[in-house]
């Protein structure tokens, strides 16, 4: 017999549901005040949210966040034994336990060779994924005004210099160019003339877990143009214009295409995958565009694994150059998830414009790579020599009532 | 992977991920992201969220934009959550205006008032005769003429009086009537002055009754209220003369709102006979448009006699949706004769109409840009397949409410007045079944077109169902695979398990248990994606909405 239907279940979507406490207490007060004393103290402190310790003869303790509630139970032994009571407390809780907190600090270059644009939080505690707070200082002089945190478990970076193409065009001269803003100290540079409108941008990567990564490329041009995928596909375009490096953002593609997601039958193994693009501009005549690197930040979805990513942004009347306001600070509470700018001086707080909402966290038990991109919209050049000093902290989030 | 939240106010966005619960997202095509539902948890003492307040939902794991929109609804709910529901900012802002509109208008609908051109003469007095036995000189009485009547003229609609059926706008003076120099019957066209508007162009072809340079076929561009000014005016010539347009600012001034066609006497007084009329024909009056730069077009870019969708669609973007800007504009394929709405239209039903008789471009708005602003694009109907569908997590089709035709006859009036007819049969079993179309105008595309065009979609039982997705996707286009939720309305899906019906999208020779559908619906609550394949289904509330809408 057939049917439209699959065997078993599926789940769709999931959430934990509160927890439920139960504390059963034993009471002496010698006398009825006294007992009664006692009880009230006890209603008192949960008829509103608190904070409840426990430590079972482990090494560390964990914190339970309690809802209101009243006292469900009490028993009391009759006239004979007065001020005895034996109290029973059903307290409804926040799914998961919290743990002390883990602080940490990282210096990120702003190099991508130079094991930067990343850091790694290693050894996490707990038992499921817990937001990672951050607070980001890029240094004086960063008028870089929209940010990229990704976070994520693949244990790679990739990154890639570009290999310019001209696929046989006339009206395209392609060189290398030796220059100490350029990441590596090189870049490829296509230099243009009459009605072609630029060259094709190869990428080879030839060690990479299959799976999904937004694409960044710092690249300039003499004139506004956009860096696109050969075969094009909706929304994958953005436009680059000015002279300075700037870090372009391509969105997210998988590599190599069209890759099966991996799977406990399949786990996914390194292979070679490879990206073509295409510069268009509008402009004719003499005109350069010049590419230098690309990274792929992992964007994870498919393949099972975690993965969030969000943009930060400060507005660009929020840096200004001649007043000199940088929104040097970037302060990521991903408890509460908000994100705001401060100057390096500490006025103007300006909340976030946030999209993409992933805040970033930590799993446990697997790698865990939290990616910065300097994504700026201004005047003023990316700087790889720049680097970001950043202060986190998690609070660890127990399944269990074990802290570790 | 969590569905991210952003509410958008004047004052700052914040992020409501935590807060929000029991959502429901929905983009259709036409139209991009569509709506945006939730309950929010809120104290019930805060002041209700700004009017523009706007929400965008996010696919965390890839920072994708999967949803949002303009705030519509916010309720209580009694529960203490608030009730928030908001609008695809695309389809929001395409309704915002609903005033008169024009674009091309072809038929002849003049303002006219009847208007004093002529006399009528009559000569009286006696003749004498001279007395026989008069020696005395008689004095003649004298004889002269005198006016009796005065004449009225009107310009009105008809054919002219050389005995062809053209259609068109008859400006006549009765025989026998005296014009003095100076007379004139005339016809007014506001169409751009009804929708507050200016005119880019106009054109007609005329004819009268005989060659004369004693009489003018004018037209005055006209500011109405304010001034006007002589745009044409060309000698009567017996024989139909070519269409040629006046466009703004090359032949009349950019600030006209109106025209005026006149006929005038310009030689001296005259007794006319049976041939002082004219007949003005093919008349076409183009508003003023934006262009895709925001800046009016041409004229000699508008003097055409047809528009197409795409011209449409940049000028009400510009001209109407202060919160959109234009992305990819198509042309369009059908060539439209009369685009005028004088009793006021949004420019949602606008493009709505257009894009369905056009049948080959639809609209969509999907993500803001970094200013703030939607980009709305008008795209040719995709071709390529884009998602890869099982039927593994359930598909119904439910039969549709209409009968099948196998025959049609299609009739008209042409532009000559005559009736056109023309009917089509693709019975093959002797047992025809068929209904007719009366069309009010005839079809640029003729009318095997349209009967065919209605054969295909009666003939047989449409390729429809409503299809639920609850796992990752494969997207050929990007080759990745894509959450449920970021499947967009409006591209090509292959559907594994479902024997087709063949049509143009699914033909004859390809019938091997996959059919191809377009996506008109994509609904998304609780981990699964519900879409709507081909057209929305026929379900019980919209058949009940049709009756009564």
């Amino acid at each position: 017999m057939s049917s439209y239907q699959v065997d078993g279940s599926v789940d769709t979507a999931l959430a934990w549901e509160d927890r439920e406490v139960t504390v059963a207490l034993a009471i002496d007060g010698g006398t009825e005040d006294m007992a009664a004393g006692l009880l009230q103290v006890l209603a008192r402190s949960f008829r509103d949210e608190c904070w409840l310790e426990f430590q079972a003869g482990t090494t560390h303790p964990v914190f339970f966040r309690t809802r209101p509630t009243t006292l469900e139970d009490v028993a009391d032994f009759g006239p004979n034994n007065p001020g005895l009571r034996v109290v029973t407390l059903q307290l409804p809780a926040a799914p998961f336990a919290r743990g002390l907190p883990v602080t940490g600090t990282a210096l990120v270059p702003n190099d991508p060779t130079d094991g930067g644009m990343r850091f790694t939080v290693s050894d996490v505690k707990g038992d499921v994924p817990a937001p990672l707070n951050m607070a980001l200082d890029f240094g004086t002089g960063s008028y870089d005004s929209r940010h990229m945190i990704a976070s994520s478990n693949s244990p790679t970076f990739h990154h890639v210099a570009p290999v310019l193409n001209t696929l046989g065009t006339v009206d395209i001269a392609l060189s290398t160019v030796t220059d100490s803003s350029a990441v590596g100290g090189t870049y490829g540079r296509a230099t243009l003339s009459g009605a072609n409108n630029g060259p094709w941008v190869d990428l080879t990567f030839s060690s990479i877990l299959p799976g999904e990564y937004r694409l960044l490329v710092r690249a300039r041009s003499s004139q506004a143009g956009t860096l696109g995928p050969y075969v094009p596909s909706l929304g994958d375009r953005v436009s680059s214009s000015g002279t300075v490096w700037r870090w372009l953002d391509l969105g997210v593609y998988r590599f190599p295409t069209y890759s099966p997601a991996a799977s406990a039958w399949k786990p996914a193994t390194t292979t070679t995958a490879t990206w073509r693009g295409k510069w268009n501009r509008t402009a004719t005549g003499a005109g350069t565009v010049d590419v230098d690197h690309a990274v792929l930040v992992p964007a994870p979805g498919a393949d099972g694994s975690n993965g969030s990513v969000l943009f930060s942004s400060s507005g660009t009347s929020m840096s200004d150059l001649t007043l000199g306001y940088d929104m040097a600070k970037l302060t990521v509470d991903s408890e509460a998830e908000q994100a705001y700018y401060a100057t390096t001086t500490g006025q103007a707080a300006a909340v976030a414009s946030v999209s993409g909402a992933g805040f970033p966290r930590v799993t446990p038990s697997v790698p865990n790579v939290i990616t910065l991109g300097r994504l700026s919209y201004g005047a003023v050049a990316d700087n790889k020599a720049a680097t970001t000093a950043v202060d986190w902290s998690y609070h660890p989030c127990y399944l269990t009532i074990r802290g570790d | 992977m969590r569905l991210g939240f952003v509410l958008d106010t004047p004052d700052g966005s914040e992020v409501v991920t935590g807060r929000v619960s029991n959502e429901t997202l929905k983009n259709s095509s036409p139209g991009g992201f569509a709506s945006v539902e939730f309950d929010l948890v809120r104290a019930l003492d805060e002041t209700r969220l700004p009017a523009k307040a706007r929400v965008r939902v996010y696919d965390t794991a890839t920072g994708e934009q999967v949803g949002g929109g303009r705030l519509v609804e916010q309720g209580l709910n009694d529960d203490g959550t608030w009730k928030i529901a908001a609008l695809g900012e695309g389809i929001a802002a395409l309704q915002d205006i609903d005033e008169p509109y024009m674009v091309i208008d072809t038929e002849l609908k003049p303002y006219t008032q009847p208007v004093s051109v002529g006399v009528k003469m009559k000569t009286i007095g006696r003749k004498q005769k001279p007395t026989k036995s008069n020696t005395r000189a008689s004095i003649p009485a004298p004889r002269y003429k005198v006016a009796t009547t005065f004449v009225m003229g009107e310009a009105k609609n008809g054919s002219a009086p050389n005995g062809s059926d053209v259609e068109g706008l008859l400006f006549q003076v009765p025989e026998g009537t005296t014009v003095s120099s100076g007379a004139s019957i005339s016809a007014s066209f506001r169409g751009p002055y009804q929708c507050g508007m200016r005119m880019a162009a106009y054109g007609y072809r005329y004819i009268t009754g005989a060659t004369s340079s004693g009489w003018s076929m004018r037209a005055d561009a006209e500011t109405v209220g304010y001034t006007s000014e002589l745009s044409r005016s060309d000698s009567w010539v017996a024989t139909e003369t070519d269409m040629f347009w006046r466009v703004h600012t090359t032949n009349f001034s950019a600030i006209r709102d109106a025209i005026r066609l006149s006929i005038r006497r310009e030689g001296a007084t005259v007794l006319v006979g049976g041939n002082a009329w004219a007949h003005v024909r093919g008349l076409v009056i183009r508003s003023q448009l934006y262009g895709p730069t925001g800046a009016i077009r041409s004229g000699e870019a508008l003097a055409t006699t047809s528009a197409r969708v795409g011209e449409v669609f940049t000028d009400l973007i510009v001209r109407r949706c202060p919160t959109l800007k234009l992305g990819t504009i198509a042309t369009g394929t059908q060539a439209f004769k009369q685009l005028a709405w004088y009793d006021g239209i949004t420019a949602k039903d606008v493009l709505d109409e257009m894009c369905e008789s056009d049948g080959t471009v639809t609209y969509h708005a999907w993500e803001a840009d970094t200013d703030g602003r939607t980009t709305i694009h008008l795209e040719p109907l995709p071709t390529k397949v884009r998602y890869e569908l099982s039927t593994k997590h359930g598909f119904s089709a439910p039969s549709p409410a209409s009968d099948a035709y196998d025959t049609v006859v299609v009739s008209v009036r042409d532009d000559d007045g005559y009736v056109q007819y023309k009917r089509v049969s693709r019975n093959t079993d002797g047992n025809p079944r068929s209904q007719p179309i009366n069309l009010d105008a005839f079809p640029p595309e003729g009318l095997d077109a349209v009967a065919n065009k209605f054969l295909d979609a009666m003939e047989k039982t449409p390729n429809a169902g409503t299809i639920t997705v609850a796992e990752r996707v494969l997207d050929l286009w990007t080759g990745r695979w894509v959450h449920p939720a970021a499947i967009r309305s409006g591209h090509l899906c292959r559907v594994r398990g479902v024997q087709p019906t063949p049509d143009t999208l699914n033909p004859e020779a390809k019938q091997d248990g996959v059919t191809i559908f377009r996506i008109a619906t994509n609904t998304y609550s609780d981990g699964v994606a519900t879409l709507e394949l081909d057209q929305p289904v026929l379900n019980a509330d919209r058949a009940i909405a049709a009756l009564l809408g």
